[in-house]
């Protein structure tokens, strides 16, 4: 009899000793399984308006499930109103999207921040956001949102859905079906698999960048990107997504940075890379660097080898470092000038032949 | 005369000042009692300061604002009758990017509602300057524009048409020479002319593009419509536009008309009692109508409202600059040549460093006896009078050899070498130099993961640690202040120089004629400087590889042109500021540190005194670092002050009962070495030791209220004396094993 009290009040204490252990473990558990069901969410809302039969295997796939675990997740997803199962097909049910869109949203604007604000690698951007994601309330990222300045756009080219958008839309042309010639900009990367991605940063593809299409074979592509020749595989160039350079943008391609001008030659500013984004991209415009702003080299630092240099700009010497100067493209003075006579000379010959 | 207003104004002004690093005292001027205030406004190196010096002389008061670290000054001046407050805000190039110092200025002309906004301007450089004023004239009419540095501007061959600038910008342009004071009297006419509305004013707004214009024009007059007092509608809606957080939260809280000047209600918000958050429908419906607006815009507006803004100046610049050479002259142009040299620039730099050093501490000796000859004369006397009064033995000993003794010894060891160290710091700094100097040397720190201007910061340590922390908020980027910051330390204070002179003087520059002493004095201070350079690499370093990982961001250096420094600016800033910040918490850090330390030397237990006792205790933990017990004692004793390291380690080597001073460096070296049984090993260790321990507690509480943040206050603290332990144990390990 006291055998077993003793042995009762041991598995008591036991108990007792474990139980904060198991709650801690039972909330892990709770706050995975929230992250599974938020990506179950953020997979069917990239899909779209495609609703394949699959979806099972596309989320085991995607979320790195079993077969089972994706099912048992669908399952749960409907349990919480969260999707309704249509003859085979999901669909997201309006708290779904809801939920699924918030998640999207803090995903991108925890991205802009991290590349903007904390000067994280681009490459570590996604993986770092796969994890915040899932922390920040709808009121957290209002306030990332316009701490950021209210961006359209990931680091990725993604559009970032707004308050009570209903859709996402993904906008741009595969650049393996963009015509060989015409300049492009490129909207989107996609940022899976990591591999790929990264491959496509190391050639300095990121979005906003301005390239043409040179030459297409069946192995791949040759572009043009700020003045580089670079070649992609086509599988690579599949993740890459183009659009038509807006007409407001001016076209970097074919121009110069700042860093490879010589000391002494006064440039004209043509942009500023969309690369240059948050705070420094604000701090070079107030500080001058703004389009058509003339700027000239004058104090390379000879122990770093030019890096920084000082520039004057409006008046001011300001030094950068190269990896500012290389954001910021330029045109010769003369160039310009010689631009500005031609159209004037366009111009008194039209006035020309209007008079005859 | 005093309108609820103004008190609304003072009271957002009331200086926080627990906060407050650069204590200065109000010097008997009582600025509650002011009419009109005026804001100081500008661009960096324009001689915003020196204006505001030569306005306020010595009536001014320097801190914080509240809540944030930006340094704050503020006094007063009377004219024609009429008291004036002045406020100085932060330089800043532009009020959109909303950098805290940008912050700061943008919500003091906002919410500050000044009277009358004095905007001083480089009329070397009038375009970029003019940015500024386009940008606080969309928020206030009632701007004054002080065209500064028209000497300078002569002698350029720049020509500025003031009067047509006026016509221009729609506001007063008044041509001063800040240093000499030349038009002064004009600009404080014209501020009272301002203040008082006898001048109309029309000031210029900038055009906009046709698609912002638009998204303007119909959300101002909603602000209006909801806001009737505030002034500028059009910049409110252009900052809605723009996402500007705290505009954002002033509409959508009400906040912002109770802030208008004239409105006598509080704010039209009701507080709600759910959550305590104060909410205004009709605030937040304009927040939304505005992100509505935001999407109809291009989405680089920004990049077009910073171009339009440049435009505008530009042209303004070309209808009033007449210009007969507007390049840097061509002296300017030589002398940066020879500082940046591939192989002139390092030497010249070193040797501005040696020749500092060099003047400081020769200059320092006389004035430094001097102080310390009467200062221990007033002790002889107070010992004096108390034993007539017949107070007991311990009471005198305590008081006068305990706590004034500390005092006394940090205050004439410490005050000549700041009082000429910073103000050579200072002229350094205003003569144009010192941000050549973290041009020079930014690749080395870029390496690092760090900002070229740390070089700055790190020379503001040799004055003193606590001031370089503060000097490190001229790094904008968080990552890499943050480094200058935890790094600071390994460059040896003022502190520390008596440590490292004597090592030097007995140990190095003793086998040498007298005539060099003081010359090889300065030298194996610099070899001490060299390794704590080595160190704040080695961990700038690992620091951004580890717990501050990230690349090294946004950087930008302005180099400013070369001026003549403002001599009695310097003065004041460098003496009041710095030199008086230092010396006060001294006083107040080393008194008690001096009462401990009598206590510890005079109270016996079994034949030996307490210190004696402890030192016996950490004599194995000393020999392990190369050093013994009294050193560690010494130095556990002095976290307050470093400056009383030395006379501690005499004071319980000789038994003596309170700090002293050896008569000479033979005695000193007979004490070390025979008595004490000082090694080589010893000196070099206690040199290490000196340079990488762990910061003052006046320099941990700095890196504290920098940071708002006790973890890297900790860190700040633990991380040097790890180093400091484990580099003098290795050097132990390793002379033991070859010697």
């Amino acid at each position: 009899m006291s055998d077993v009290t003793g042995v009762l009040v041991v598995l008591g204490a036991l108990a007792v000793l474990a139980a904060p252990g198991l709650l801690r473990l039972k909330e892990a558990y709770r706050l995975r399984q929230r992250e599974t069901v938020e990506d179950a969410l953020k997979v069917l809302i990239e899909l779209g308006e495609q609703r394949p039969a699959n979806m099972a295997d596309i989320l085991a796939g995607r979320l790195h499930l079993s077969r089972r675990a994706a099912l048992r997740l669908i399952q749960l997803l409907s349990e919480r109103g969260l999707l309704r199962v249509e003859d085979d097909h999901v669909r997201l049910t309006p708290l779904g999207r809801a939920l699924g869109l918030h998640v999207v949203r803090a995903h991108r604007l925890w991205e802009c921040y991290l590349s903007d604000d904390a000067a994280v690698p681009l490459k570590d951007v996604h993986r770092l956001a796969e994890k915040a994601e899932h922390h920040l309330s709808p009121h957290d990222v209002r306030r990332l949102e316009a701490r950021m300045g209210y961006p359209r756009y990931d680091p990725h080219g993604d559009p970032i859905p707004r308050e009570g958008d209903e859709e996402v839309d993904r906008p741009g042309t595969p650049l393996t079906a963009w015509p060989v010639g015409t300049p492009a900009r490129i909207v989107h990367v996609e940022d899976e698999p990591e591999s790929l991605f990264a491959q496509v940063l190391a050639e300095g593809l990121t979005p906003g960048t301005q390239v043409i299409v040179v030459e297409r074979s069946p192995q791949g592509l040759h572009l043009q990107a700020d003045g580089n020749d670079i070649w992609l595989a086509t599988v690579v160039a599949s993740h890459v997504h183009v659009a038509p350079v807006p007409q407001d943008l001016p076209q970097t391609t074919g121009n110069m940075t700042l860093a490879e001008v010589p000391e002494g030659m006064p440039v004209k500013v043509v942009g500023l890379s969309p690369e240059v984004r948050g705070l420094l991209r604000r701090r070079l415009l107030d500080l001058g660097f703004t389009r058509g702003a003339v700027v000239e080299p004058v104090l390379r630092s000879s122990f770093g080898r030019g890096d920084p240099t000082a520039y004057r700009v409006r008046g001011t010497l300001i030094a950068l470092r190269r990896e500012q100067a290389q954001h910021i493209f330029v045109e010769p003075v003369n160039q310009a000038h010689q631009e500005e006579h031609h159209e004037n000379a366009d111009e008194n010959a039209r006035a020309h032949t209007v008079n005859t | 005369m005093k309108t609820p207003t103004k008190t609304r104004a003072r009271t957002l002004l009331t200086p926080e000042c627990e906060a407050c690093p650069l204590f200065v005292n109000q010097l008997g001027i009582d600025l509650s009692n002011w009419d009109y205030l005026v804001a100081l406004a500008g661009n960096p190196n324009t001689g915003k300061s020196t204006l505001f010096n030569r306005l306020t002389g010595l009536k001014q008061h320097v801190g914080n604002w509240p809540g944030k670290t930006v340094t704050r000054a503020e006094g007063g001046f009377e004219f024609n009758g009429k008291r004036y407050k002045l406020v100085d805000l932060p330089g800043t190039y532009s009020l959109l990017s909303a950098s805290v110092e940008e912050e700061v200025a943008r919500d003091f002309i906002l919410f500050g509602h000044p009277d009358v906004v004095v905007i001083v301007v480089d009329a070397t450089a009038l375009e970029r300057n003019l940015n500024l004023v386009l940008q606080v004239l969309e928020i206030t009419d009632k701007v004054v524009v002080a065209l500064n540095l028209m000497d300078e501007a002569k002698r350029k061959g720049i020509r500025v048409e003031h009067r047509r600038l006026a016509r221009e910008l729609g506001v007063p342009v008044v041509p001063i020479v800040a240093r000499t004071g030349e038009g002064i009297s004009y600009l404080m006419q014209a501020v009272e002319d301002v203040a008082a509305g006898r001048v109309p004013l029309r000031p210029r707004r900038v055009p906009l593009s046709p698609s912002l214009r638009q998204a303007v024009d119909k959300l101002a007059p909603r602000v209006q419509a909801i806001f009737p007092d505030v002034s500028a509608p059009r910049w409110v809606a252009i900052r809605l536009l723009d996402g500007d957080l705290s505009v954002e939260e002033a509409v959508r809280t009400g906040q912002l008309g109770a802030l208008a000047p004239t409105s006598p209600r509080p704010a039209l918000a009701t507080p709600t009692p759910d959550d305590g958050h104060v909410h205004f429908p009709e605030g937040e419906a304009l927040v939304q109508q505005a992100h509505e607006l935001r999407r109809s815009l291009a989405a680089d507006f920004r990049d077009r409202l910073v171009e339009a803004l440049y435009a505008e100046a530009s042209r303004i610049t070309r209808a009033v600059v007449q210009a007969e050479g507007s390049r840097a002259s061509s002296w300017e142009e030589r002398i940066d040549r020879l500082v940046t040299h591939p192989v002139w620039g390092l030497p010249l730099m070193l040797l501005g460093l040696a020749v500092a050093f060099w003047i400081t501490i020769v200059g320092a000796n006389y004035p430094s006896e001097l102080l310390a000859r009467f200062l221990f004369t007033v002790e002889d006397m107070g010992v004096a009078l108390f034993q007539r009064v017949g107070l007991p033995w311990w009471i005198t000993g305590f008081f006068w050899q305990g706590v004034y003794r500390g005092l006394a010894w940090v205050v004439s060891v410490m005050l000549p070498p700041m009082a000429i160290f910073f103000p050579i710091f200072t002229i350094l700094e205003d003569l144009g130099y010192l941000p050549r100097v973290a041009f020079n040397l930014d690749w080395l720190f870029k390496r690092v993961g760090a900002h070229g201007k740390q070089a700055l910061t790190m020379t503001m340590g040799f004055g003193c640690n606590a001031a370089g922390v503060i000097a490190t908020r001229i790094i904008e980027s968080p990552r890499e202040r943050l480094i200058a910051i935890l790094t600071n330390n390994f460059v040896p204070c003022n502190g520390r120089w008596p440590t490292l002179i004597m090592l030097g003087t007995v140990f190095v520059a003793a086998a040498f004629p007298p005539g060099l002493s003081a010359l090889i004095a300065a030298g194996s201070v610099v070899a001490a400087v060299v390794v704590g350079i080595v160190f704040t690499f080695l961990t700038s370093w690992l620091l951004s590889r580890t717990l501050l990982r990230g690349e090294a961001s946004a950087f930008t250096l302005e180099l400013p042109p070369y001026r003549r420094p403002d001599i009695k600016r310097i003065l004041y800033t460098s003496l009041i500021d710095r030199t008086i910040f230092v010396l006060w918490r001294a006083v107040i850090m080393a008194a008690p540190a001096g009462g401990v330390i009598w206590i510890l030397a005079n109270i016996y237990v079994g034949g030996a005194s307490l210190a004696q006792h402890i030192a016996t205790f950490l004599d194995p933990f000393g020999r392990l670092l190369g050093l013994d017990g009294v050193i560690l004692l010494a130095y556990i004793i002095a976290i307050p002050a470093n400056e009383i390291v030395v006379p501690t380690m005499i004071m319980i080597y000789s038994g003596a009962g309170a700090m002293v001073e050896a008569e000479s460096l033979a005695e000193l070296r007979t004490l070390f070495v025979d008595q004490a049984g000082w090694t080589l090993l010893t000196a070099i260790s206690l040199m290490l030791f000196a340079v990488l321990h762990n910061p003052c507690s006046t320099t941990i509480l700095t890196i504290w209220k920098e940071t708002r943040s006790l973890k890297w206050a900790t860190v700040g603290a633990l991380m040097p004396l790890s180093i400091a332990f484990l580099v003098t144990f290795l050097v132990a390990r390793a002379w033991y094993l070859f010697f």
